[in-house]
């Protein structure tokens, strides 16, 4: 049994590798468990935490400490999981895991917004996020194809969708910025707005904590559904408003890909990640026929699997779905940090 | 025919006369008045070229008006009759789709623009009323900068927000420079001798001021990089272009500014200037590069990346483009951006010849690909006025 926390529920899940079962849990109830080690998610490291992964030791609880004004709803609750569980059971391995530090050592110019200098000394960049998510994808791609991976668009697919561009193993640019916010729209998030519009709206006597949660809560597949709208309804209904916001997500998935091949000069594979491929096929059939131009040949005959190419042999852009499992990718960290250890 | 246009600038207004001839459009007359309403150390002047004679006047010019009425001093005195007079509007909202003669309906929906581009509308509206009340039995028409756009399908001008919000407040991507793309796309279309419906190109407007890139889908605008207002996309001169939303209520709250102070900080102190701390003027800039400035570098280094990213999305979007096109000052003068920009792009058929890049002429069309490029790469020169003028003749024939 392996024991995850995860800031966003402040709780803990339990999860057994063997069965595949998992279960919440709070902090308290985890002491009725035999585990054999417990993850943290950490959901922005800043310039603290660079790692994706970190074996704790009392160091790394310092550090995390130093992280808590960076995202404090959040740092607060891995911080204090960190302290409390990390000192009940020094025995067993303790992992932290960092969904920004993939990202940590992104060139500035892909980092940076183009803000005044006495803004940009506030500690304000583009830490980007679920940056685990897109190195386990890598990590899965280097698996299947030994030698072709060399830039990579790399897609989720989900409530809140991202997409970054790796390239020699190295990312180079991601959807998410300074928060998750922006990028692609989520679930209830708008993605890229203008921002003259977050002042048109004060203006019109709108409160900031408001425009937060219209931005934040209210916006994204939801928003443009007029109704509560997640990842799956928008790919299955079939009304005429989620039509148009299905081609709208659709069309902002291709200008993001494009966008990153640019900054690449080129892609030799874009894979996709999501938790159910069957549901989201017909959605990534539709962004890569955006592609012609590049030759991307999708295979419609295939047999749909955990791990799939779904371009021809003659394509000249490799297509992969990958099933997505958090869980299993943060045991899959786990453990091949641990390997590292013993080597 | 005489044709006056006007095209104002936030503290400049740009004129020129057209003559219309056998289906010819000549300049007879142009001139700019420059530092309107500007207060500093210099006095603001007006100029005139008309033939080879050139008049350059230090006046007080405390508004647009004045100007416009200095420009008609001038025409009265040298006796040259005008017969129409064309206006630039750069945002003519959800109202107009294309240029249109000025009646009093018109005017009416031209004031309900005005909050939408709060530098640039109330100022050609002021024009236009000077215009108006100076001759006033002339057809006058404005030409905007949004309706090259109004072909943007639904799905690249939707923001993810609120729906019954969007219908309340129409907050969807407009775009602008769209006269010089209009112009632009002719052009291009003309120089490579291909009818305007059979290529898809990716225009890079670059100017001094604001710059944005626009894709173009056998003719029409099907997308552009500034959106609601002339703020996000590109890194520009002193605007910041691209945001996360979430970024701008933080600063809000982390310095207790108010909109406006951070509207202004966005528009007029961000950007290239806000990250070199040194120019608005990538011209600067790049003559300032190498000399150990970090942060001239990443100015540098952020307009470039920032505009590949763009031209990448609509290369994308369009499914391939036969052609990359670069415009205005900074486009039609810059071989170092343009090379840059060039850079790695051989993933769609691009290839730019540099020593074509280094030579082209600023004064016309060049081609700057290398033989083997499937895609070609152009600088074409920028002409807001003339465009301007040869849509008013076809309002003006059909009338």
């Amino acid at each position: 049994m392996i024991a995850v926390f995860n800031p966003q529920n402040n709780s803990f899940t339990l999860y057994d590798p063997v069965s595949g079962e998992s279960s919440y849990v709070d902090i308290e109830g985890l002491k009725r468990h035999q585990l054999e080690y417990v993850c943290y998610l950490l959901y922005n490291g800043g310039e603290v935490i660079t790692d994706s992964i970190t074996r704790i030791d009392g160091q790394t609880v310092r550090r995390i400490k130093d992280t808590i004004h960076l995202l404090p709803e959040h740092n607060q609750k891995t911080y204090q999981a960190v302290k409390k569980i990390y000192l009940d059971r020094p025995a067993i391995p303790h992992f932290l895991l960092c969904e920004t530090g993939f990202f940590s050592r992104l060139p500035e110019e892909v980092t940076a917004y183009a803000v005044p200098v006495f803004l940009k000394k506030t500690g304000i960049k583009r830490f980007g996020s679920n940056s685990l998510f897109h190195e386990y994808m890598m990590q899965m791609l280097k698996e299947v194809v030994q030698n072709r991976a060399n830039k990579i668009v790399s897609v989720y697919l989900g409530n809140s969708p991202h997409i970054a561009a790796i390239k020699d193993s190295r990312p180079v640019e991601m959807t998410t910025g300074f928060s998750s916010l922006e990028g692609l729209m989520s679930v209830n998030g708008c993605g890229d707005i203008d921002p003259t519009i977050i002042f048109d709206l004060y203006s019109k006597g709108m409160p900031f904590n408001e425009i937060n949660i219209l931005l934040s809560q209210k916006s994204g597949f939801s928003g443009l559904a007029g109704r509560e709208c997640d990842f799956k309804q928008m790919l299955t209904e079939e009304d005429s408003k989620i039509i148009k916001l299905r081609k709208i997500f659709a069309y902002n998935v291709v200008r993001y890909i494009g966008a990153f091949i640019s900054v690449m000069g080129g892609v030799d594979s874009i894979v996709f990640g999501c938790s159910r491929i069957e549901t989201a096929l017909s959605l990534i059939v539709e962004i890569i026929s955006h592609f012609t131009f590049l030759n991307i040949e999708i295979d419609k005959s295939i047999t749909i699997n955990e791990h799939m190419k779904i371009s021809t042999y003659n394509s000249m852009v490799d297509v992969y779905c990958f099933a997505y499992d958090r869980l299993k990718m943060i045991r899959k960290l786990a453990i091949l940090s641990l390997e590292v250890e013993r080597e | 025919m005489n044709i006056l246009i006007f095209n104002c600038g936030s503290s400049s207004l740009s004129f020129k006369i057209f003559t219309h001839k056998e289906r010819e459009l000549n300049v007879i007359l142009k001139g700019k008045a420059h530092r309107v309403g500007v207060v500093g150390s210099e006095k603001s002047f007006i100029e005139f070229s008309l033939g080879e004679e050139k008049v350059r006047t230090s006046v007080d010019i405390p508004n647009h008006r004045k100007a416009a009425e200095l420009v008609f001093a001038f025409l009265k005195d040298k006796e040259i009759a005008v017969n129409s007079i064309g206006h630039r509007f750069v945002h003519g909202g959800s109202f107009f789709k294309s240029s249109t003669l000025i009646d009093e309906d018109v005017k009416e929906k031209l004031k309900l623009c005005v909050p939408l581009a709060p530098i640039h509308n109330p100022v050609s509206l002021s024009v236009i009323n000077a215009s108006f009340s100076h001759y006033s039995h002339i057809p006058q028409y404005v030409a905007f900068d949004s309706a090259f756009h109004s072909t943007i399908p639904y799905y690249a001008y939707t923001y993810a927000l609120p729906i019954d919000l969007i219908k309340k407040y129409d907050y969807r991507k407009f775009g602008f420079h769209g006269l010089s793309y209009s112009f632009v796309t002719e052009r291009v279309s003309r120089y490579l001798g291909i009818p305007i419906d059979k290529f898809k190109m990716v225009a890079c407007h670059l100017g001094t001021g604001g710059a944005s890139v626009c894709a173009i889908n056998r003719g029409h605008s099907s997308d552009t990089s500034m959106g609601y207002s002339p703020l996000p996309g590109l890194v520009m001169s002193t605007r910041s272009g691209d945001l996360d939303p979430m970024l701008t209520i933080y600063i809000l709250y982390l310095f207790g500014f108010k909109t406006d102070e951070l509207n202004d900080i966005l528009s007029k102190k961000s950007g290239l200037l806000g990250v070199s701390a040194y120019s608005s003027d990538i011209r600067d800039i790049i003559a300032h590069l190498n000399k150990e400035d970090m942060q001239s570098e990443l100015a540098f280094k952020m307009y470039i990346h920032r505009l590949k990213k763009y031209i990448g999305s609509y290369i994308a979007a369009l499914d391939g483009i036969d052609a990359l096109v670069f415009t205005d000052d900074i486009g039609v003068t810059n071989p170092g951006v343009r090379e840059k920009v060039c850079d790695n792009m051989e993933w769609c058929g691009l290839l730019l010849d540099k020593r074509l890049n280094a030579k082209a002429d600023i004064n016309t069309i060049n081609s700057l690909h290398s033989n083997s490029s499937k895609v070609a790469v152009l600088s074409v020169p920028t002409d807001e006025e003339l465009m301007i003028a040869e849509q008013g003749v076809k309002l003006l024939i059909k009338k």
